[in-house]
């Protein structure tokens, strides 16, 4: 009978520490902010040129000001995108959940070689793009590749791992649908940044969508830990011995 | 089994660690880097009085470690399992394994 209790009792907590993994690794709202930086930065540096001629004409300014308010531009996407985003999302992340509180989970530090790697075979194909080296479809699907993989291995890594799984699955998917020669929607445009801005619409789109999705499944944990409360309650809420 | 070793295994158990929410606490500590007041709220659906004497419990038994901060202006207080409170926690679990094998 006793051991019965002790299963049961083993076996609710199993379940909740369960439940409460699986509900800590969804918390996507702060994805939010990293997703906000980048249609920032997006819009900065498709209007880099237009922003830096504004600029001189408007405050009267010397002409190697364009360049120099071109290259603050990339600085600032630079920054923003990698230190910046890191900060805002450590000191403002928690905030989406405030009212359920707060846990951070023991995640684990990203290999140097993993961003090397990422940033090569985002930034390579972006640049063999522009220059005509690599076709736009090719550059597309190795991007998307690449992203979408560091998405699940850094989701793995700093615990958020269904983020990891829904948005570098969606990527991953893209970058398939790319590759079997499905339309891309900004590659007929005779622009320079069509690469670019599909990227860019793709990378946010899926944000959006893995956003949406994993709050769901975020909320739905939530309610199952609140229903597996209900079965410990008339124990747990009886006066300490 | 036999009742006698039962019993051993019994005399064996930590206390304090044997009590359904300090159990569910450091459950979830154990997984977790840090967890504050509300989130253990949230999750164990308790009162705050009987939180705040339970996690009184597992600190004064050096199980829990309790941080005090200020985030801006809005103080906060957040919990972490020690070496002894995983120790503890994990001698905790195996003996339970051996009472009630899957």
């Amino acid at each position: 009978m006793e051991a019965d209790i002790e299963k049961e009792q083993k076996a609710e907590l199993e379940r909740l520490s369960e439940l409460v993994d699986k509900y800590a690794q969804s918390r996507v709202l702060p994805l939010l902010i990293p997703l906000a930086i980048l249609v920032l930065n997006a819009v900065l540096l498709l209007s880099a040129g237009e922003l830096a001629g504004l600029l001189v004409y408007t405050f009267q300014l010397e002409m190697y000001w364009f360049t120099v308010i071109r290259w603050a531009v990339i600085v600032w996407v630079l920054v923003s995108s990698t230190w910046l985003t890191g900060k805002l999302v450590k000191r403002y992340g928690s905030s989406f959940y405030k009212k359920e509180g707060v846990i951070e989970l023991q995640e684990e530090r990203v290999p140097i070689w993993v961003w090397t790697a990422y940033v090569v075979t985002v930034l390579g194909p972006t640049f063999l793009s522009a220059f005509g080296i690599m076709p736009v479809r090719w550059a597309l699907a190795l991007a998307l590749t690449s992203f979408g993989l560091f998405m699940l291995y850094v989701g793995k890594k700093h615990k958020e791992k269904v983020l990891g799984v829904v948005l570098g699955g969606l990527c991953i998917a893209e970058a398939g649908l790319t590759a079997i020669g499905v339309r891309i929607p900004f590659a007929d445009e005779d622009w320079v940044h069509a690469y670019f801005v599909t990227l860019m619409a793709y990378i946010v789109g899926n944000g959006v969508i893995t956003a949406v999705v994993v709050h769901i499944y975020n909320r739905i944990m939530l309610r199952k830990i609140k229903e597996l409360r209900l079965v410990s309650e008339r124990e747990t809420n009886t006066s300490d011995p | 089994m036999s009742v006698r070793q039962i019993h051993q295994i019994h005399n064996n158990i930590n206390r304090v660690v044997h009590e359904p929410v300090r159990l569910a606490i450091l459950k979830i500590l154990s997984a977790a880097k840090e967890v504050d007041f509300n989130f253990l709220l949230t999750t164990l659906g308790v009162t705050k009085g009987n939180l705040a004497t339970h996690i009184n419990t597992l600190e004064a038994a050096g199980l829990i470690e309790v941080k005090k901060e200020f985030r801006g202006k809005i103080p906060r207080t957040s919990y972490k399992i020690t070496r002894t409170g995983r120790h503890q926690f994990q001698k905790y679990w195996e003996n339970l394994k051996e009472l009630a094998p899957e």
